[in-house]
């Protein structure tokens, strides 16, 4: 029966419930039974209070009208049994699980430029020889550059030389969080002594310790001890940490002890290096021009052209067209705008007679001659296309003309750019303007 | 700008929005992005399109495909929740598929971007998939994290287009089927040229439509929808 129950219960819920709720609160729940009960398992407790607030009442009253206890219904925060996720490693993958390391991220599929060979340099040569001379080490810069990258790459290659160190690789937010939660369990002595023998410390992203005063506390003492015992510390940090508000002076001060590099925006070659790499790493043969395209205009970090390379990828793909420059700027239409305007009619209305050369009053008039009237219809048929104004909002806007009119400018558009060369390149031309 | 309220889009009380219930129209390459989700590793996606492209709908669809591959998946809608709901991104990466919603109703608020940021981390350090859907491209919104704008940027990005008329009649037709209502090529092609160019208002205007003819006991004609848009 108590198999059952929660199958029948769910098809009561559904004919009381919107799908929506159903699909948002219900849905996502894990579901065990065990000694009479049955275990609704929320994945957090933001998720638990909501069903225990909006819906356990009513799946008790079900239990109930199906002959179960009231109490044997409970919601709670868990996962029941399912195996925890862990992201994808190859190589010795139980080492790299157990300390937090992401096998994805090595040093010979890191692209080296100008921009980041002190830090590459650096980040090697102290996980060859941890707990020498650059402790800690520090690696600074704006977000995407492969600060993360080079912390595990350190990491891994530690792991490699010897397979028994304890090397602890975690983000900023998850120390604090750890910590958090010890402290409320009463177990800080064993999170203490868990940090404090790790013979690599990595820790990601340390400028979200600012404002976070006792966290600060026990990082300090925790550095100390590791520092003291020759244990090999790697912060990474958003920026230079003394401009950090909100971080203590003597952390700061300490960061500093070791080697701090900071890594800064690729070039442009290594830009396209990045590029090539990461598309030969795919399988893919990337065309140098569209390489370069992209490199163009995507300067400040490596993520961004990580995601335009997959985009493209994924598009070509699914559409079985080849990576063309044409292709690429379509597809990346979007991912390649640095200067974002807004589309409004009146935009679309200024840069058409910038392009035709006419004034915006001639466009609105109702003058009718062919040097008007054409760029008026274009005009129209992009408002059309890049806005969402209704056709009458659309006539409105161009003089108060009838939608019946808008609706002919788009047609004839539409017909003239299959069949003259002109119009097609005008429209294609005035779609970048507007777009990029 | 057009910051149009999120409007409902019941197609039915007891019924969610599948895939196969998305007319794709341009919009074929994003779809096709999605319904690999479930059967692929780590990823993580941002879609981005006006109101009525069918954001939720591919969303809410990814959820239940999902859980059809016997995977568990959760919605998290930012534009419907509090500031107190902060807590609702905490330790989803126990699950297979997230998918975060209106993603623009949260961005320049610091707490929600941190939160978001976080969870991103997570979800991808357990090789987990996340699918992110806004109303703005990333690069117009402004973003008070910029290391959430990295992330975001990261995996697949996709502009989902307003659908052109003959896509949105399909649409309509579908609708009304669901509604169970017959609607003539004439009161579509009005809908069409005299409805509002968002889909979900349209649809909405086609509900309003129904109910007036319901109302009224009568058939659904051009003169019945003349008046209903006049109404709106």
């Amino acid at each position: 029966m108590s198999q059952n129950i929660w199958q029948l219960c769910l098809k009561h819920l559904e004919r009381e419930l919107p799908a929506e709720d159903i699909s948002t609160w219900i849905l996502p729940l894990q579901v065990t039974h065990s000694k009479g009960q049955t275990r609704l398992l929320a994945p957090n407790a933001y998720i638990r209070d909501h069903i225990s607030t909006h819906y356990l009442e009513r799946i008790r009253d079900i239990f109930e009208h199906l002959g179960e206890a009231r109490e044997s219904a409970v919601v709670e925060v868990g996962n029941g049994d399912r195996p925890t996720r862990r992201a994808p490693t190859s190589g010795p993958d139980e080492l790299l699980v157990s300390s937090g390391l992401d096998g994805r991220y090595r040093f010979d599929n890191f692209v080296r430029g100008k921009s980041n060979e002190l830090a590459l340099a650096a980040a090697q040569q102290v996980a060859q020889k941890p707990g020498g001379a650059y402790n800690p080490l520090l690696l600074y810069g704006g977000t995407g550059l492969g600060k993360t990258h080079l912390l595990h790459a350190a990491g891994i290659l530690i792991l490699e030389q010897s397979p028994t160190a304890k090397v602890l690789y975690l983000h900023s937010e998850r120390f604090v969080s750890e910590m958090i939660q010890s402290l409320r369990r009463g177990s800080i002595e064993s999170f203490k002594s868990h940090y404090r023998s790790a013979e690599a410390l990595l820790i990601d992203d340390i400028q979200f310790f600012a404002g976070k005063e006792r966290t600060q506390e026990e990082f300090f003492h925790t550095f100390n001890a590791l520092l003291e015992s020759k244990q090999q510390i790697i912060l990474t940090c958003d920026r230079y940490p003394k401009e950090v508000a909100g971080l203590e002076a003597r952390l700061r001060s300490r960061f500093g002890w070791g080697l701090t590099v900071a890594i800064e925006p690729p070039d442009f070659e290594t830009r396209v290096a990045i590029l090539l790499n990461k598309a030969q790493e795919r399988g893919v043969a990337l065309d140098e021009a569209v390489a370069y395209l992209i490199a163009r205009r995507m300067r400040s970090n490596v993520r961004d052209l990580e995601g335009a390379l997959n985009t493209l990828i994924a598009n070509a793909r699914f559409t079985g067209r080849d990576i063309s420059e044409a292709f690429a700027r379509e597809v990346l239409r979007d991912l390649l705008t640095i200067h974002d305007r807004l589309i409004t009619v009146e935009n679309i209305q200024k840069t058409v007679c910038e392009y035709y050369k006419l004034r915006v009053a001639e466009l609105l008039s109702r003058k009718r001659t062919r040097t008007i009237a054409r760029p008026r219809q274009m005009a129209m048929a992009l408002a059309k296309e890049l806005t969402e104004h209704s056709l009458p909002e659309i006539g409105d806007a161009f003089g108060g003309r009838d939608h019946t009119t808008v609706l002919h400018a788009c047609r004839r558009i539409e017909g003239l750019c299959e069949t003259d060369g002109r119009i097609r390149e005008d429209k294609a031309k005035l779609l970048r303007l507007l777009t990029t | 700008m057009l910051f149009s309220p999120q409007l409902p889009l019941q197609l039915e009380p007891h019924r969610d929005r599948r895939f196969e219930d998305f007319v794709a129209g341009p919009n074929a390459a994003a779809l096709a992005a999605l319904e690999r989700v479930p059967g692929q590793g780590e990823c993580s996606l941002f879609l981005h399109g006006a109101s009525g492209t069918g954001k939720t709908h591919l969303l809410r669809a990814l959820c239940l495909a999902t859980r059809d591959a016997g995977q568990t998946a959760f919605y998290v809608g930012l534009g419907r929740l509090p500031d107190e709901a902060l807590g609702s991104l905490r330790d989803l990466e126990g699950l297979d598929v997230i998918c975060v919603d209106d993603l623009h109703r949260v961005i320049g608020r610091l707490p929600w971007e941190e939160a978001l940021f976080h969870c991103f981390n997570r979800v991808r350090a357990v090789g987990g998939r996340l699918v992110v859907a806004s109303r703005e491209r990333r690069s117009a919104l402004s973003f008070a994290l910029p290391d959430l704008a990295s992330r975001l940027g990261w995996g697949l990005s996709f502009h989902l287009a307003p659908l052109p008329d003959a896509d949105k009649r399909e649409v309509l037709r579908r609708h009304a089927e669901l509604l169970g209502i017959d609607l003539p090529v004439p009161v579509q092609d009005y809908l069409l040229k005299h409805g509002h160019r968002n889909l979900g208002r349209l649809l909405l205007a086609l509900e309003r439509l129904q109910q007036a003819a319901f109302a009224d006991k009568r058939r659904i004609t051009v003169p019945l929808a003349r008046r209903v848009l006049n109404e709106a």
